[in-house]
């Protein structure tokens, strides 16, 4: 095996991932080679300088009352809430007091109708449209003899009654 | 701290504070609250962050414990838990452009172990700049080498234990572990 693969089993032996037999195999080849010695030195050391720096650090005294309160006093976070919190961000609530205002005024302008004037206006429009082209709703009352069932709508022939048709 | 307990005393204590025991997850909070805390501290190299990372993550613990179906995965499962609120916490202070826990520039974040204030001023000055520095050296690692590289060194986990925290094969556990620790070690070279 060439150093570049004792180097591999040197991490592992440092991960603590060998077994009895491997680890006394990689030992004994740190003993015997120079290169990888030096290589488990080095990295043994950069794993005690990044174990070192934190061993003595321990969480504030007070994580744990902080802890219990909120466990204590706060409702079981539901499915949803997270929800209900993203809405009560600043602009969410902003967005929606601005649709409400849109909403609102919408509504007063339907519910307040026409005014006087204008409906003054609107019977105005009317009167000018009825004596420039007839009055519509006339003509349809009156379809006129071209319409086929005319007859049939007054009751006199019913051109689909077979039967009545027989009987003549 | 340092409460000793079987595994077997350990999942009733799981068992009974899924079932909403406050007492029983105090326990387990004494178990683990400090090696959780010494993992975010890893990670964020901030100390008043990591106070209300293992805050929150054990809060959250507390609520989900119901759902955690095989006890016995209790210890893995707060650590992911712990991982994914660094992660969290990390993508909050990238939105609003505040401290990454990827940036290299944070200031020496006050945490100066006991033992060494009976060391001699310039010794105390010397460790104090080595912590400074293996900090730093942590924190230009990329989370995903970080957050293993801890696990394996600082926390003595095996790859396996490793792989079922950050839900990664042992491969590839093995493989950013061995990168991350040529990196640490070109960042301390001077130090060696």
């Amino acid at each position: 095996m060439k150093c570049k693969d004792w180097k591999i089993k040197i991490f592992e032996f440092l991960d603590g991932a060998l077994g009895e037999a491997e680890a006394s195999k990689v030992l004994s080849h740190i003993e015997s080679c120079p290169e990888c010695r030096r290589f488990h030195e080095e990295h043994s050391a950069v794993g005690n300088l990044v174990s070192a720096h934190v061993e003595n650090a321990a969480p504030s005294p007070f994580t744990w009352s902080k802890i219990e309160h909120r466990i204590t006093s706060e409702p079981e976070a539901v499915p949803g809430r997270a929800i209900l919190d993203y809405l009560r961000m600043p602009r969410f609530a902003y967005g929606l007091a601005s649709a409400l205002v849109l909403i609102c005024l919408a509504a007063l302008i339907q519910l307040r109708g026409p005014s006087s004037e204008e409906l003054q206006l609107l019977a105005e429009m009317d009167a000018y449209t009825i004596e420039a082209q007839g009055n519509p709703f006339i003509n349809m009352r009156d379809p006129g003899e071209d319409n086929p069932f005319f007859s049939y709508e007054s009751g006199s022939v019913n051109p689909f009654d077979n039967k009545a048709e027989a009987k003549k | 701290m340092g409460l000793e307990f079987s595994k077997g005393q350990l999942e009733e204590l799981v068992k009974s504070a899924s079932e909403g025991s406050v007492e029983d997850f105090h326990k387990l909070y004494e178990v683990f609250s400090v090696q959780v805390y010494k993992f975010i501290l890893g990670m964020t190299g901030d100390e008043s962050e990591a106070d209300d990372i293992t805050q929150e993550t054990f809060i959250k613990v507390f609520y989900k414990l119901k759902k955690l179906k095989d006890p016995g995965y209790f210890k893995f499962w707060l650590y992911r838990i712990a991982r994914n609120e660094v992660y969290q916490r990390h993508r909050q202070l990238k939105r609003r452009g505040e401290v990454s826990i990827d940036n290299e520039e944070i200031g020496y974040y006050g945490f100066i172990p006991d033992d060494k204030e009976g060391l001699d001023p310039e010794k105390q000055v010397m460790s104090r700049e080595l912590d400074s520095v293996v900090r730093k050296a942590l924190q230009s690692l990329k989370p995903k080498y970080r957050d293993v590289l801890i696990l394996a060194v600082q926390e003595k986990m095996t790859y396996e234990e490793i792989s079922k925290v950050v839900g990664r094969s042992v491969v590839s556990v093995k493989t950013d572990i061995y990168r991350a620790r040529q990196v640490v070690k070109e960042k301390l070279d001077r130090y060696l």
